[in-house]
């Protein structure tokens, strides 16, 4: 029930939002129209956009058989193919046209930038913390000293010993 | 049966407020009375949280469409095994079933701690019901699944019976869907009663390491469940969603790694506060922190914040979540912050190579993972915050940054059980790494020959290689000494061995499954993909697969009309058998859905899906993936839930100690009576 | 019906919690026991390095650790369990001490009770002294005893 409205709200979204850009596209071209190794290049591109339908994948990995978005997607990439452009600018086009959430990861530049650094960034300060608690863990001024024991009481090993064993 | 269930709901919503209360009074007075009330507000929660789940099964399992749940989650076609788990397939359900689940759990930590930990008892009570009073009050006032329909007609407002429901999500009819969820909150609510352990210690200042060691077999148990819960719902996507994987990042995946991650930091680095002392503070954060995400796991599934496949709930409760997790984090980290002083570690790190230290760097991954992938799950939400402009965090993000975090905390969990405690010196190194190197070595040499040169694959397969050496090793050498000094043999030796501490040689074989993990996950990179249009007698070749289309039939059932496709299948000229991909389309959510055809095996799955219908020429659309290495992934699994179950035996020498306790207890009783 | 059958069950319910507060309680089992004493948590301390000196052992024996490794392993191992066992018979004997200082107490406090009946009167005046003295707070002559 709620997976049908979402669809019917992204539909609604979408005529009322990308309706007028994606009339600019030519929507007649199909896969058909391409040569195999166009169509492979076309399928590239299949999964390296998401398909705005709500299904949250890619082109390729939609769920929907009669999916308006994914066939949308699919001639605006096929359209650019036969146009001869290469890849990176079909991509480029299909971002003027459809906004940055088209991408399946956001583009590293500007306050994106900060999404692909800040795990790099938090995995250092991560390993600075532990080398500094280990370092301070050292210098812990706590129970024995692993360099050079006390001399051991033999009267208290014995203890220890008999301890042992009865809990053995 | 909608007014039962409304009493029932209402009473286990007193009893969870009355336990709370009534549990931290007898904590302040020490009174026995007032905490024998409150264990028994416990069974009385659990009692009334019962009788309101049995009213759900009852409407669901008697087709009463008058009550909203059903009607929105089940209809008359549905097969009785779908009925039941219709319960957790919406939001109203599934919310009583986590206060449900929530009460089992609760009920066992009274009934476990009859004679223990009586101290401890009354704040945990508590705690745990106070989490209760929050999901039974969210689900009286916001999500009541005993709501009734209604419409308005021109004498008011109506009751209203539809002929049929809407029934359930066709996605969800799928036996590993049955279990899946349930095993998924076990995980989520059972990490409350570590938590509420954990902070009953902090308010009781008994913060020897008792807690730790009633804690970790209560962490233990929903690190499993959520694991499992994790792999099923990773297996019911790759059966049932049609695209050829089973991981895709989305943020309900996330939500529910987060506490994994963190639980697995908990339960590592809980040894060496057990063992050593140390790490008092870190184990109260990381106890805390595993919570707070389990709670954060099941908002973000449950509010809908983020967009997501298991888009099943938009709703008004994500506020309410958001001030329960405030209250919880200021609750824990002052109380904290406020008995800082009895955390002081006992010990001091005697060497920077040792297992302390490898657990130091275990952890140090694990929080890096976990924050890696909050922070990828809510840039969504701050990037439409800052900037204003929705963007799509997916899978290429999660590869680039998890596959190296992956790789470094594959080579501890190799590397770690071989360091000693407190300090290993070069000598010691030598002899407990040449072995597992040269293994690793050679693996990378052959599959490299082999024809792996993808630098992640190859350095992830190799990495499993010295893992497996590793983890291995220790076993024999455990197994060999035994032999010699007890003269038992080979066999013999590793049983004794293992059941003598089945802790660490149950965490061993956790190890092992993880490798078969990471050896499933390296197969990602070498899966293929080809399409098809066909009818029968026609061929599709897929990498020495041939398949021949036999027929095509049709059909409807009460439930969904569906298609099928028979394909005979050879490989590389030998007949492997007949695949049936279906395609269903179900009648009451008017929802199409694939029913995936798999021919399994260890090297490589045939996994075939029924695309649908080619509108220009009418032949099937085939779509057939090469998946190598899969069911590695779910053999991973396997062994993971049975090593976690061998470490949850009590150990030879904990037996012996529960025996000494119980004689105790058996005595003090015998005087009691005179 | 159903609805009888629920409110019944919830009433019945709230019994069942309510009774123990509505009971009368033995002493016993008014306060709750303590779960850990410092002498058992000195104990289980000693228990958890006698495993992990059995695991070093265990280890050596399985040819992971260097003798010299070993060696000084097990002597920090042994020196943190004496200063547990140290502190266990300081405790000891403190709460020894203790007893004794209890048991003087006691004692005092016994034969002060005797004494008590026993009174300061002086034989000379007849004043009544309040406290056992040398000599009359009244008169000052001496008092008898003492």
């Amino acid at each position: 029930m709620r997976a049908k409205h979402l669809i019917l709200l992204s539909v609604i979204g979408i005529a009322l939002g990308v309706a007028p850009a994606a009339k600019a596209a030519p929507s007649s071209v199909t896969d058909a129209a391409l040569s195999p190794a166009q169509q492979r290049e076309a399928k590239a591109i299949g999964g390296q956009v998401n398909c705005l339908c709500g299904c949250l994948t890619t082109v390729n990995r939609c769920p929907h058989l009669h999916c308006s978005m994914k066939a949308q997607e699919k001639s605006f990439i096929a359209a650019d193919i036969k146009a001869g452009k290469p890849p990176r600018t079909v991509i480029q086009d299909l971002v003027l046209h459809y906004g940055v959430k088209i991408l399946p990861a956001p583009p590293p530049r500007g306050f994106n930038l900060t999404a692909w650094m800040l795990p790099g960034f938090g995995l250092i300060v991560g390993l600075v913390v532990a080398v500094d608690l280990a370092r301070r863990w050292r210098r812990h001024p706590a129970a024995t000293d692993g360099t050079n024991p006390v001399p051991l009481d033999p009267k208290i090993l014995a203890a220890i010993e008999e301890e042992r064993k009865s809990v053995e | 049966m909608n007014q039962f269930g409304t009493i029932a709901l209402i009473a286990g919503l007193a009893f969870a407020v009355y336990g709370a209360v009534v549990g931290a009074v007898a904590g302040k007075l020490r009174s026995s009375r007032m905490l024998k009330s409150a264990e028994r507000a416990v069974v009385a929660f659990f009692a009334s949280i019962t009788l309101a789940i049995i009213a759900v099964e009852y409407n669901l399992l008697t087709n009463d469409f008058h009550s909203a749940y059903v009607a929105e989650h089940s209809n008359r076609a549905l097969r009785l095994l779908y009925k039941i788990p219709a319960l957790w397939s919406g939001q109203e359900g599934s919310l009583l079933f986590w206060t449900w689940l929530l009460s089992i759990y609760v009920l066992l930590a009274v009934l476990l701690n009859r004679r223990k930990n009586r101290q401890l008892m009354p704040y945990v009570i508590s705690i745990a019901l106070a989490v209760g009073t929050f999901f039974a009050s969210i689900t009286f006032f916001l999500a009541n699944p005993f709501n009734r329909l209604a419409e308005t007609s021109p004498n008011g407002l109506q009751p209203f019976t539809p002929a049929d429901g809407n029934g359930l999500n066709p996605a969800l009819q799928y036996h590993s869907m049955v279990i899946h969820p349930p095993m998924l909150y076990l995980g989520y609510v059972g990490f409350v009663i570590p938590f509420a352990f954990a902070m009953s210690a902090l308010i009781t200042r008994q913060l020897g390491d008792n807690w730790i060691r009633v804690t970790r077999r209560w962490t233990m148990v929903p690190w499993m469940f959520l694991g499992t819960g994790i792999l099923l719902g990773a297996n019911w996507a790759y059966f049932v969603l049609g695209w050829g994987g089973y991981w895709g990042w989305d943020p309900v995946e996330n939500a529910s790694l987060l506490p994994w991650l963190a639980a697995t930091a908990f339960l590592h680095s809980v040894m060496i506060q057990e063992k050593r002392g140390m790490l008092k503070v870190w184990n109260m954060v990381l106890i805390i922190l595993t919570f707070f995400l389990s709670i954060f796991g099941t908002f973000l599934t449950r509010s809908g914040i983020i967009s997501s496949v298991h888009a099943f709930a938009q709703s008004n409760i994500g506020s309410y979540f958001s001030v329960f997790l405030g209250v919880i984090a200021a609750f824990s980290l002052t109380l904290l912050f406020l008995r800082l002083d009895y955390l002081k570690s006992e010990n001091r790190l005697d060497s920077v190579i040792s297992r302390e230290s490898g657990f130091l760097f275990n952890n140090w991954i694990l929080l890096a993972a976990v924050f890696a992938v909050l922070w990828g799950t809510i840039f969504p939400i701050l990037s439409k915050a800052v900037e204003g402009v929705t963007v799509t965090v997916g899978p290429p993000f999660f590869d680039r940054v998890m596959v190296p975090i992956g790789l470094l905390l594959l080579l501890l969990t190799g590397a770690g059980p071989l360091l000693a405690w407190r300090k290993t010196s070069f000598q010691s190194l030598k002899r407990n790494f040449t072995l597992p190197l040269i293994v690793a070595a050679v693996a990378g040499i052959l599959l490299y020959v082999g024809g792996v040169r993808k630098l992640d694959p190859w350095m992830s397969l190799s990495l499993c290689a010295f893992v497996a050496a590793c983890v291995l090793g220790e076993f024999y050498k455990g197994a060999r000494t035994r032999m010699k000094t007890a003269g038992e043999h080979f066999i013999q030796a590793l049983y004794n061995l293992t059941m003598k501490n089945t802790r660490r040689y149950g965490g061993y074989v956790i190890h092992l499954g993880i490798v078969m993990l990471f050896v499933g996950f390296s197969g990602l990179a070498f899966k293929s993909e080809t399409q098809g249009l066909m009818r029968p007698g026609d061929i599709l070749q897929a990498d020495g697969y041939l398949l021949r289309c036999e027929n095509i039939t049709r059909g409807q059932t009460a439930n969904y009309k569906y298609t099928t496709v028979s394909l005979s299948v050879t490989h590389h000229g030998r007949a492997i058998g007949v695949l049936k991909p279906q395609k269903r389309f179900y009648l009451a959510s008017q929802q199409p859905i694939t029913h995936v055809a798999v021919h399994p095996s260890l090297a490589q799955d045939l996994y075939v899906v029924l695309a649908g219908r080619d509108p220009g020429t009418g032949k099937a659309v085939i779509q057939v993936f090469i998946n190598p290495l899969v069911e590695w992934v779910w053999i991973g699994g396997i062994v993971m839930f049975l090593g976690t179950l061998l470490a949850l035996v009590p150990s030879r020498a904990e037996r012996e100690i529960a025996e000494i306790r119980r004689k105790k207890d058996l005595v003090v009783e015998a005087e009691r009576a005179g | 019906m159903l609805l009888a059958t629920a409110i019944l069950l919830t009433v019945g319910l709230m019994i069942y919690v309510a009774a123990p507060l509505l009971a009368p309680e033995g002493p016993e089992e008014s306060v709750l026991p303590i779960d850990v004493t410092l002498q058992s948590d000195l104990k289980r301390r000693r228990m958890v390095i006698y495993d992990n000196l059995q695991d070093l052992e265990f280890e050596f024996k399985a040819g992971k650790i260097a003798p010299e490794d070993y060696e000084s392993l097990r002597r920090n191992y042994l020196a943190e369990a004496a200063q547990l066992m140290l502190a266990s018979q300081d405790q000891e004997k403190m709460s020894e001490h203790e007893a004794l200082i209890e048991r003087e107490v006691a004692a005092q406090r016994a034969a002060l009770r005797k004494a008590a009946p026993q009174s300061y009167a002086c034989p000379k005046c007849g004043y009544e002294n309040p406290l056992p003295v040398k000599f009359c707070g009244e008169c000052g002559a001496k008092m008898p005893g003492q």
